[in-house]
């Protein structure tokens, strides 16, 4: 018997009568001494049976706070880069052309560029009145509506002034 | 068993500093008395027929954000007009339009309508600046600009 099982039997908080505990250790003793290389064995054949399922418990349970740790920040990155402005290169990069444009978008030379070059330009071009090549302000090759587009968005640019 | 806690505590420690202040100035802005209203800009050429405009609205007084841009009553001028789209959400903005159409409004006639967002319960005042104003043959002429409030909750 070993030493764990000694512990429960004479373990006396049981509140049983010695006498019956005798009995109840005569009933179920092993008939024969147990060697240790037994023991052994057992506990050995314990270790590799829950020994795997135990790593395979512990990986579930790091898998659950991982995986939702990757999904908040995940969550965090996207909310984070779709809430910024990121048409804003666009909108600089549209904003550079216009700026390029800007000097010869005087079409009137009035000395400033505002919604009159633009209604000249589109005046011209309805007439088939003759045109400059400097007035093709996005460098497509034509001279047309989308050109007056431009000196137009160049007249309402904030950081122009009036 | 513990671990696991503990990494879910500092998981949503780290989740709720990352948010808290997004959350927070959200929270805020549904709080805030917010309105929305458009403002409708009048142009008055006389007896002359207006064939291009230009003017700037500019927000003086209160918190105020351009929200959106509309065309004018007048069939010419139906379109949305011309405006820089960096002004949304800013309290200023340059719009103009053009038409070289035979049929063009005279007399007095919206040219365009502003929306806008109102925060606070200060009573916005706007400062509005006509810098063209002109007829068919590209001349500027004389005419008066004039805007009024709509409101709308």
């Amino acid at each position: 018997m070993s030493d764990n099982e000694r512990h429960f039997d004479n373990d006396a908080d049981l509140g049983l009568k010695p006498e019956f505990s005798e009995d109840l250790g005569r009933l179920f003793a092993p008939d024969r001494p147990i060697p240790a290389c037994v023991d052994r064995a057992v506990a050995e054949a314990a270790r590799q049976h829950f020994g795997r399922p135990r790593r395979r418990l512990w990986k579930r349970h790091w898998a659950v706070p991982a995986t939702a740790a990757a999904a908040i920040l995940l969550g965090v990155c996207l909310w984070w880069f779709t809430a910024s402005p990121a048409s804003h290169t666009e909108h600089d990069r549209r904003a550079q052309a216009l700026a390029v444009a800007q000097p010869e978008a005087d079409i009137d030379n009035n000395g400033k560029v505002d919604i009159l070059d633009a209604f000249t330009l589109a005046r011209h071009i309805e007439s088939s009145l003759p045109t400059e090549a400097t007035w093709d302000f996005n460098g497509d090759g034509l001279i047309d509506r989308r050109d007056v587009d431009t000196v137009a968005l160049v007249a309402v640019r904030l950081d122009k002034g009036v | 068993m513990k671990r696991y806690v503990i990494l879910s505590l500092i998981l949503t420690g780290l989740a709720i500093m990352l948010l808290a202040p997004r959350i927070g100035h959200a929270s805020r802005v549904i709080e805030s008395k917010v309105r929305f209203a458009p403002v409708d800009i009048y142009l008055d050429s006389g007896s002359r027929p207006l064939a291009a405009y230009q003017f700037e609205l500019k927000v003086t007084q209160g918190k105020v954000k351009i929200v959106g841009v509309e065309g004018g009553e007048h069939e010419a001028f139906r379109e949305a007009p011309y405006y820089d789209p960096a002004a949304l959400a800013k309290d200023r903005i340059i719009i103009a339009a053009f038409n070289t159409g035979q049929d063009l409004p005279t007399g007095r006639t919206r040219i365009a309508r502003v929306h806008l967002q109102i925060g606070g319960d200060v009573e916005p005042e706007y400062e509005l600046n006509l810098t063209v104003a002109a007829a068919a043959d590209g001349q500027n002429c004389p005419a008066e600009i004039a805007l009024e409030r709509g409101e709308r909750e």
